[in-house]
């Protein structure tokens, strides 16, 4: 898991797969740097990852919710079309997500680009 | 392709026992100096059907080597090795006859025009056989076996060009396209069932995947019938779609199909809709950033 700062918001970028550790980790990074560094959204990029089961989507909803309550927002990037169509096939609750193909286009939405 | 019935069964099937086999080699002793003559009388016969004309008429060199092909074929039928070879050549036969998509019933009146010419030469030589009836029989069995391995053959290749045509229509049937910078189009057309919904959502998602669109406007105006069903698939790719990133718009919606769905209770959240495409195309231009003014002012209600 690496993270980079980008004005005030903070790209949170994952391996291939999430183990436990890694979502400990963006969990603790995320909330951290809302915290204590000003970063007022959190930017999970997820383009890399292979596979993901519901058990570690609502872990991935859970952080954006706990960073909510901190005040601050998140989205998702780089959804693989695999991932995305068995989140849907199995009824995931997916209210208020906002996602983006790729870094660019979320930075670009997000006004963080120069 | 489907596992085949082992040739055991399949003798087993056709009552064909050793002794038929026997039977019919005895038989072949005598009868295979009458297969030029059978053969004669079978293109005699054949020259009354349309068929013959059809596929033999602008072909001289054809119909000789098709004539050669027959010798071939009944020499091997009286050999009545029964074996796997036997087996291929008759699907060759079948492969053959598919080709030129020649009737099934030309095919059987055939075979049953050969069958009885056999046996009725048979009988005339008689007296240089054994026993004659049950040789006929014996003959029979093999002739229908013999028609039975080429007919199936020529329908499983009818229905792989069936199936593989109905996979061409399906491909056909979900173009997404992109019609701007950043906006795919699909107009749904004809049933929608759950097998064309899971085609539509594997398209879409590895389209907008491809070519990071922003937008994509699903036009249903053509769209046969709706149901709670087919609307909970609809949604369901709305939903996908916004998790890569790209909004969906629906077009097409008409009075019916609004009422079905308000009707039917289904929910369809916070998915735009429009009942023209032209409406869906503004707010799509609009999603990717297309200025005002190129879009002219006589457009619909601002929204």
């Amino acid at each position: 898991m690496i993270s980079t700062r980008i004005r005030d918001g903070l790209v949170v970028t994952a391996g291939t797969e999430l183990s436990d550790q890694a979502l400990l980790g963006m969990t603790d990074t995320a909330l951290e740097n809302v915290r204590s560094n000003g970063v007022r959204t959190v930017i999970f990029e997820l383009s890399a990852l292979r596979v993901l089961d519901r058990a570690e989507f609502r872990e991935i909803r859970a952080i954006q919710q706990m960073i909510r309550m901190l005040g601050a927002n998140s989205v998702l990037v780089g959804l693989r079309p695999g991932i995305v169509m068995y989140l849907v096939e199995f009824d995931e609750d997916l209210s208020g997500i906002r996602a983006y193909q790729t870094l660019e286009d979320a930075l670009d939405a997000l006004g963080l680009s120069a | 392709m489907p596992l085949r019935t082992p040739i055991a069964e399949i003798l087993a099937k056709f009552q064909i026992e050793p002794a038929d086999i026997s039977r019919v080699r005895a038989a072949g002793d005598v009868l295979r100096a009458e297969l030029p003559a059978h053969i004669g009388s079978f293109y005699d016969w054949m020259e009354q059907h349309r068929e013959y004309k059809l596929y033999f008429a602008d072909h001289p060199t054809r119909l000789a080597r098709v004539k050669e092909m027959q010798m071939s074929h009944w020499h091997t039928f009286f050999d009545a090795e029964l074996d796997e070879r036997w087996f291929t050549a008759r699907r060759h036969v079948g492969g053959v006859h598919a080709h030129i998509d020649l009737p099934h019933d030309i095919y059987f009146a055939g075979m049953s025009m050969s069958g009885k010419s056999l046996v009725d030469r048979l009988r005339r030589g008689a007296a240089d056989i054994a026993d004659a009836d049950e040789t006929a029989n014996s003959l029979i069995k093999l002739v229908f076996l013999d028609t039975f391995v080429v007919i199936e053959e020529i329908s499983r290749i009818q229905k792989e060009k069936i199936a593989a045509s109905s996979k061409t229509l399906l491909e056909m049937s979900t173009p997404v396209t992109p019609i701007w910078e950043g906006i795919l189009l699909l107009p749904l057309i004809g049933i929608i069932d759950s097998e064309r919904t899971q085609d539509v959502m594997t398209k879409t998602l590895d389209r907008i995947a491809e070519t990071r669109a922003k937008v994509f406007v699903l036009d249903i105006s053509g769209v046969a019938a709706m149901d709670t069903a087919v609307a909970n698939q609809l949604i369901k790719i709305t939903k996908a779609t916004q998790l890569m990133g790209c909004e969906t718009i629906i077009s097409g919606v008409s009075p019916a199909i609004a009422r079905t769905l308000v009707e039917l209770g289904v929910n369809i959240g916070e998915v735009r809709t429009t009942s023209t495409l032209r409406d869906s195309f503004e707010l799509a231009l609009r999603a990717v950033g297309v200025d005002r003014g190129l879009l002219g002012t006589n457009g619909p209600a601002k929204s």
